[in-house]
């Protein structure tokens, strides 16, 4: 008897430890967001290297408009992992980093005229083959600037840690 | 019951509770915020100017060698004009980028800077901070404004210079021509109010600079106003 109510506080105790511990998580943003900070950083840095590799194969493509679309594509995926990213921030990162936020997104905003200037210049009557090879260059190194942004930003602002 | 389960039963859900306990000192020392240098923003700023400032002045120099061809462009200038043109698009990206973010965000930027200013721990720095915060705020007014200037201008800039690079590809001899030649006029008289603006912008930054450094530091360095 004494035995059988022992194993009911232990098995009380243990179901109670189990039960706060996913609780005191909650209670600390920091500590249940790292994991998908750094997941969703990762996927930022992927997406980078991604438009970069598209900013190499863009112009063997036959038409000028298929190597433009990959790069679009790549570019827009690249926004929306930056957008997940801002998901996953806590109040403390939302407000120190709002300022180095704004500017990652208004130099992404900044990055996607190229594509607009690619436009303009083909309908003005440059060669799309030429437009493509500047519209490439200028993606691989602005992405890279970015990159370095990037990683500074989410450094300082102990982004996944 | 053996001493070895009792013990067993009892030490168990201590050390899960020590583990719930760890968990929470843990993530509260994530918590806590490093150390922000004072103004350091202000020195990464004044660079991101220069960067800017170099490309836009390459891009002039490098227009002047086109305007001064006779006749037509040779190939060799057109390619140098047209990579300076790339070169100006990437290295602006950073400088126009903090202008966009300073006009969407308006005071709040301000507010922003000067909490992160605000935030030091050397409480003779926060005291410069807050002494000097009407001088600071209207140094960044005044780049509020130059950014803003430097950005309408860059515009009509850029725009122009690709038309430059766009019809010369197409025609070499087209140089002399009307459309290329008002839009190289166009991109000079652009070019160098960007290129103004961006100095004034570093005049100011360095002004900030100077509020900022203690009084004993300025003086042994001569930064002081």
């Amino acid at each position: 008897m004494n035995i059988n109510i022992r194993k009911y506080w232990y098995l009380l105790a243990l179901v109670l430890c189990f039960v706060l511990l996913p609780l005191a998580g909650q209670l600390v943003p920091v500590q249940t967001s790292a994991g998908a900070q750094r997941s969703a950083m990762g996927a930022v840095r992927s997406q980078v290297t991604a438009l970069k590799n598209a900013t190499r194969t863009a112009p063997n493509f036959t038409s000028g408009g298929s190597g433009h679309d990959l790069l679009w594509q790549q570019f827009q995926s690249l926004r929306s992992a930056f957008g997940e990213l801002l998901q996953t921030l806590n109040s403390r990162q939302v407000s120190d980093g709002a300022n180095e936020f704004a500017e990652l997104n208004g130099a992404l905003d900044i990055i996607q005229e190229a594509f607009n200037n690619y436009q303009n210049d083909v309908d003005s009557g440059r060669s799309p083959n030429v437009a493509l090879r500047d519209l490439c260059h200028v993606l691989y190194q602005a992405s890279g600037v970015w990159l370095q942004e990037f990683n500074k930003d989410c450094s300082r602002l102990r982004v996944g840690f | 019951m053996s001493i070895k389960k009792r013990t067993y039963i009892i030490v168990t859900p201590v050390l899960l509770l020590g583990a719930l306990v760890l968990s929470l000192s843990c993530a509260s020392k994530q918590q806590t915020s490093e150390t922000i240098r004072p103004g350091s923003r202000i020195p990464e700023y004044r660079q991101v100017t220069v960067v800017a400032e170099k490309a836009v002045e390459a891009a002039l120099e490098s227009l002047t060698v086109v305007s001064t061809q006779v006749n037509q462009c040779p190939p060799k200038v057109l390619t140098d004009f047209a990579a300076q043109v790339r070169r100006l698009q990437v290295e602006s990206v950073q400088m126009r980028a903090r202008t966009e973010a300073m006009q969407a965000r308006g005071d709040e930027y301000f507010k922003d800077w000067q909490k992160h200013l605000a935030q030091v721990e050397d409480p003779q720095m926060r005291a410069l901070v807050e002494r000097e915060r009407p001088a600071l705020q209207q140094s960044f007014e005044r780049i509020k404004v130059l950014s803003h200037e430097g950005r309408e201008a860059f515009q009509p800039f850029m725009a122009s210079l690709r038309h430059v690079r766009n019809a010369l590809e197409k025609d070499p001899a087209s140089l002399a021509s009307e459309p290329v030649q008002t839009s190289i006029k166009t991109a000079r008289e652009k070019g160098a109010q960007v290129r103004g603006r961006l100095m004034r912008t570093q005049k100011e930054l360095d002004r900030m600079s100077a509020l900022l450094t203690p009084p004993q530091r300025s003086a042994s360095t001569g930064r002081e106003g």
